[in-house]
């Protein structure tokens, strides 16, 4: 934007932008500070004094079985989860962007359980799965026991993936469509004439063309549930059987409210905070350098 | 402007709201319960403010679960805001002690010229005492584990007596389900009752004798959790999400399963479909062992410090009132929990048979001659808890055998207990000077 | 528009019905279960088709839970999330884009870190923050030296405005803002410039209207997001007549092991808190899906 497009106030961007600079500064940097200070201190959980602890708290967390197991455990689920919900809206994206009659309605339904939270779709998911009433329990009747997800640990995964996917997927949909949306319809068009079916537009024009894009919805999927499916979590598995389900978010959660371990719970925050960002610079670059490439391609 | 007088009324709202909620017209007690208990502390609260028109009003809040509540204490103290008093659960008594954050209830008792004639039963105080002898916290939602048995489902089985030993318990089971039994027994596989409960009337000790190393994962308990794997691979012991109803208590009442380790706390509920089949017993040990007295569970009430005179007094007003005898019969009629005193507990006695589960439970707490409260408390319970779940559920799932699982538990409660030592410094026995 | 091809027509039917089934069968399996009696679900198991207890489960709902209040609350809550949000990253973006200033790299990096670590992470030190709001300046204040300076305890917990903050201080709508905004063309401003106008009076009488798609969109966002919101609401309140209805349904689920459990009442809970999100996202849809895209880019 040309200089001329720019009022020259110097401090009065400052003050507009304080109200929301205070809401920042108060509920998100202060508390990651303590987060911060905490990872580095011997912390009694009413208060009183704090002791410096130097790194000893990373390293107990570090040489922790259970955290190396938890980090596999949100591996194994955000990769799951985030790939499911990718390749089911890809699927699901691409079939609506052929325009079939009725269309419009099945775009609109495919969206609502956007509105349904982690925390709610795990009360209903708990009921879903239960062994004895639920819709799987047909399973059960003919091997006796082999649907039993508060026991197995590989199932409770299973579905807290599929229910996550659930979650996920209208967000996946919408950014899928609108990108295949940006591709040129004079492109479709000319392949079309040439006697292209749409599987094969699909594959050899939008797919390649909005591959960037579907790597940036990949990444911003994991982020989201490396943080967003403590509420699910919370209700569906409770982090169990054993630790087959404990994600870090719910660790953390687990270790500092439940154990009121601060000192821990905030070292394993502070970790989490490097993953994130190192994800999200990830990100970042990808798509500043896809800008400037598509800048130069005008 | 329009947007700025719109930012000052909100400011003024929040700061109002601030204002409003800082008020010391009342008096906050906060606990742990929903359900049966939750409604009899509300009934309770009520009578002491109609009969108690001097004192402030009590102002009973709910907040979740035991854990829930625990959470909401640290977070609300650490800003100022914690309630006078506070119902927080056994586990966490070390963190409570350690504090810095109560009152000691002897003390507080005394400074506020508060004596009961009824003392608190030997075997509850001592859990909530420091080296002193000193009483901490005044027990409440006291519970302890039993055996529960449906006599009926045992004598068709051909058993004719509620298995006294884990032998026999082991017996019962494959009897029960050569009879037919789905389910001989259930669980949750609580720590509370398979590592606490159990190794205290085994007399096992849960740590080291100079208290820096967690010793479960060996000897008796490794030896029950053994047992334990087998049966449950077996189908004789069943997990309790696999009953129709989804949870121990609930599968054995409705008589689905036939045995149950439990929750002298869930008798209400146990006894309330066909209170005559049911029957109450010590917990099992290894046959050819002395029994040792069983822990008491539950909760206890904390007087937290930062509340002004008038606050402390109904504060003592209700914690006396808690202590009278028809108030500890209500709440215990209401939901099964013991009693606290030993006059209420005499009162309370006379009018039960001896096999019922409060009868067995206030007689399982005082077998032995060794001193129920832990000799040295480990912190970070609730922690270890979980660490021993975890190791069970992965042993169970074939992932490792048992005693690897539940050595590295014990490893990781090692480490808590240094973190616990680092976080509080040397033991000191009465932090926390009385008012 | 492409032409179309009968045999992927019907493939595309095919996959758009089978997603439609996964989108919906959760819910529809719910309302299964909320239609009829918990004596049912648990000797029978849970239905495939709907009952004719759906009105009596609501009923025995509204009259064990307080929905009035908890609704009221949950509206009250998100309203202010709402307003709040679009206020002040509308505000914000209008700085960051339209000012030639130092301050402008810093106040969007500020904003930006807000994505980096979630609430739910550091939710124990917010909890703090929100007990005693000014207790950050009071901790500075002493680190300065100057903790002589009564600086007065403001509990924002259990108030309307606590339980809205946390969820206003985040970046999403200042990046959709600030995308907007530079999408815009640059004469706006240099005609304004030209007429002398001040930068509030552009952007109230020149910004803002253009914004109203903006603001729509965002707003349903922020509405959905805020609605759906467990955590903060379960930490934050302490009075029931506080919680929000995601919060009140969720407590139908049975707290300690000797309640047996109310499926069909939970189930019936959980969808009428469902019941203004997804109308929200059915009605408006389009307005969502723009916020969702803006935000998402």
């Amino acid at each position: 934007m040309s200089h001329n497009a720019q009022f020259s106030q110097r401090f009065l961007p400052l003050f507009l932008a304080l109200p929301q600079l205070l809401a920042v500064l108060l509920f998100f940097y202060w508390p990651t500070v303590q987060a911060f200070w905490w990872s580095f201190h011997y912390v009694q959980p009413f208060g009183g004094s704090e002791i410096f602890a130097g790194l000893a708290n990373y390293v107990r967390v570090l040489h922790d079985p259970s955290v190396l197991s938890s980090l596999g455990t949100t591996l194994v689920f955000s990769l799951c989860s985030t790939l499911l919900a990718l390749s089911l809206a890809l699927a699901l994206a691409a079939c609506l962007q052929l325009k079939v009659r009725g269309y419009k309605i099945f775009g609109n339904v495919l969206i609502w359980p956007y509105a349904v939270s982690g925390a709610t779709l795990g009360i209903i998911f708990q009921v879903l799965a239960n062994p004895i009433f639920g819709p799987l329990a047909w399973i059960n009747h003919l091997v006796p026991e082999a649907w039993a997800p508060s026991a197995k640990g590989w199932q409770a995964m299973t579905l807290l993936v599929f229910a996550y996917a659930w979650c996920q997927l209208p967000f996946n949909i919408v950014m899928i469509v609108a990108s295949l949306q940006s591709v040129p319809e004079d492109c479709l068009a000319a392949a079309a004439l040439d006697g292209a079916t749409p599987w094969q537009r699909l594959r050899d024009i939008q797919l390649p063309m909005v591959a960037p894009y579907l790597f940036f919805v990949f990444v911003v999927g994991l982020l989201d549930s490396l943080s967003n499916s403590f509420g699910l979590v919370d209700r569906l598995t409770h982090g169990g059987p054993g630790n087959a389900t404990e994600i870090l978010a719910f660790k953390i959660y687990q270790d500092g409210f439940v154990g009121i371990d601060l000192a821990g719970s905030s070292t394993l925050s502070v970790l989490m905070l490097v993953v994130v960002v190192v994800l999200s610079v990830t990100q970042y670059r990808y798509l500043s350098w896809r800008n400037r490439r598509r800048e130069h391609h005008g | 402007m329009r947007f700025r007088s719109l930012l000052s009324a909100a400011i003024v709202w929040v700061t109002g709201a601030g204002q409003a909620y800082a008020a010391d017209a009342d008096v906050e007690f906060w606990y742990g319960h929903s359900g049966a208990a939750g409604a009899a502390i509300q009934d309770i609260c009520e009578r002491f403010n109609s009969t108690h028109p001097q004192s402030l009003p009590m102002r009973c809040i709910a907040q979740g679960s035991y854990e829930q509540n625990l959470q909401k204490t640290v977070a609300a103290y650490r800003s100022g805001k914690a309630p006078a008093l506070v119902e927080i659960y056994d586990v966490a008594t070390p963190e409570m002690l350690d504090s810095g954050a109560v009152l000691g209830l002897d003390g507080f008792l005394q400074s506020q010229h508060k004596v009961s004639d009824d003392p608190l039963l030997p075997a509850v105080a001592a859990y909530y005492s420091n080296a002193d002898g000193n009483v901490w916290a005044q027990p409440f939602a006291t519970s302890t584990a039993v055996l529960y048995s449906h006599a009926d489902q045992l004598a068709a089985a051909g058993i004719t007596q509620a298995p006294e030993t884990w032998e026999a318990f082991g017996t019962a089971l494959v009897a029960l389900k050569a009879h037919g039994s789905k389910c001989p027994a259930v669980t949750d596989l609580g720590p509370w009752v398979w590592l606490e409960q159990s190794s205290a009337v085994m007399g096992a000790p849960l740590l080291s004798k100079d208290a820096t190393h967690w010793a479960f994962d060996q000897g008796l308990h490794l030896r029950l959790m053994e047992e334990v794997e087998q049966w449950m691979a077996e189908g004789l012991l069943i997990d309790q999400a696999a009953t129709r109803s989804g949870g121990q208590e609930l599968a054995f009442t409705a008589g689905d399963c036939a045995l149950l380790l439990g929750s002298t706390g869930a008798s209400k509920l146990i006894y309330s479909v066909n209170p005559s089949d049911v029957k109450a017993n010590l917990l099992p040990v290894f046959a050819g062992q002395q029994r040792a007295a069983s822990l008491p569970g539950g909760a206890a009430l904390w007087v937290l410090r930062g509340q002004s005179d008038a606050q402390y007094q109904t504060v003592a007003e209700f914690l006396m009132f808690l202590r009278d005898v028809s108030i500890q019969t209500l709440f215990s009629d209401a939901t099964g929990y013991l009693p606290v005193t030993q006059g209420a507990a005499t009162a309370y006695l006379a009018q039960l048979p001896a096999d019922s589960a409060t009868v067995v439970g206030l007689n399982a707490m005082t077998q032995g001659d060794r001193t129920t409260a832990f000799e040295v408390r480990p912190g970070f319970i609730t922690l270890l808890r979980l660490a021993w779940q975890q190791a069970v559920w992965s042993a169970l799932a074939g992932q490792k055998p048992m005693a690897d699982a539940l050595h590295q538990a014990a490893r990781k409660g090692d480490s808590l207990l240094r973190v616990f030592e680092n976080t509080y410094g040397p033991r000191e026995t009465d932090k926390g000077v009385n008012p | 528009m492409v032409e179309r091809h009968p045999l992927s027509t019907a493939l595309a039917y095919v996959l758009l019905l089978l997603g439609a089934l996964f989108a919906l069968g959760p819910l529809y399996l719910a309302l299964c279960a909320a239609s009829v009696s918990n004596e049912q679900i648990l000797a029978h198991g849970m239905p495939w088709l709907p009952g004719n207890q759906l009105f009596v489960n609501v009923g025995e709902v509204l009259h064990k839970l307080d929905v009035v209040t908890l609704m009221g609350n949950s509206l009250i809550v998100t309203g202010l999330v709402v307003i709040g949000k679009l206020a002040l990253s509308a505000l914000t973006a209008f700085a960051v884009v339209y000012f030639r200033t130092p301050f402008k790299s810093l106040i969007f990096v500020a904003v930006l870190g807000t994505l980096l670590l979630p609430l739910e992470i550091r939710i124990i030190p917010t909890y703090a923050v929100a007990g005693d709001l000014l207790g950050p300046l009071r901790s500075l204040l002493d680190l300065l030296g100057i903790g002589a300076i009564p600086v007065p305890h403001i509990n924002v917990l259990d108030t309307y405005p606590g339980l809205a903050l946390p969820l206003i201080a985040s970046a999403t709508g200042t990046f959709l803002f600030r995308q907007f905004y530079q999408t815009l063309p640059s004469d706006l401003v240099e005609a304004a410039r030209m007429d002398g106008a001040s930068p509030w009076r552009f952007f109230v009488d020149i910004l803002l209207p253009l914004s109203k798609t903006n603001f729509a969109a965002l707003g349903t966002l922020v509405f959905i997001s805020a609605w759906k919101d467990y955590l903060w609401p379960l930490v934050a309140t302490n009075r029931t007549n506080m919680r929000t209805l995601v919060l009140g349904a969720a407590n139908f689920a049975p707290a300690d092991a000797t309640q047996l459990p109310q499926w069909s009442l939970l189930m019936a809970a959980t969808l009428l808190s469902l019941i203004p999100p997804i109308l929200v996202i059915a009605v408006m849809q389009r307005w969502f899906v723009k916020g969702l895209v803006g935000v998402g880019k």
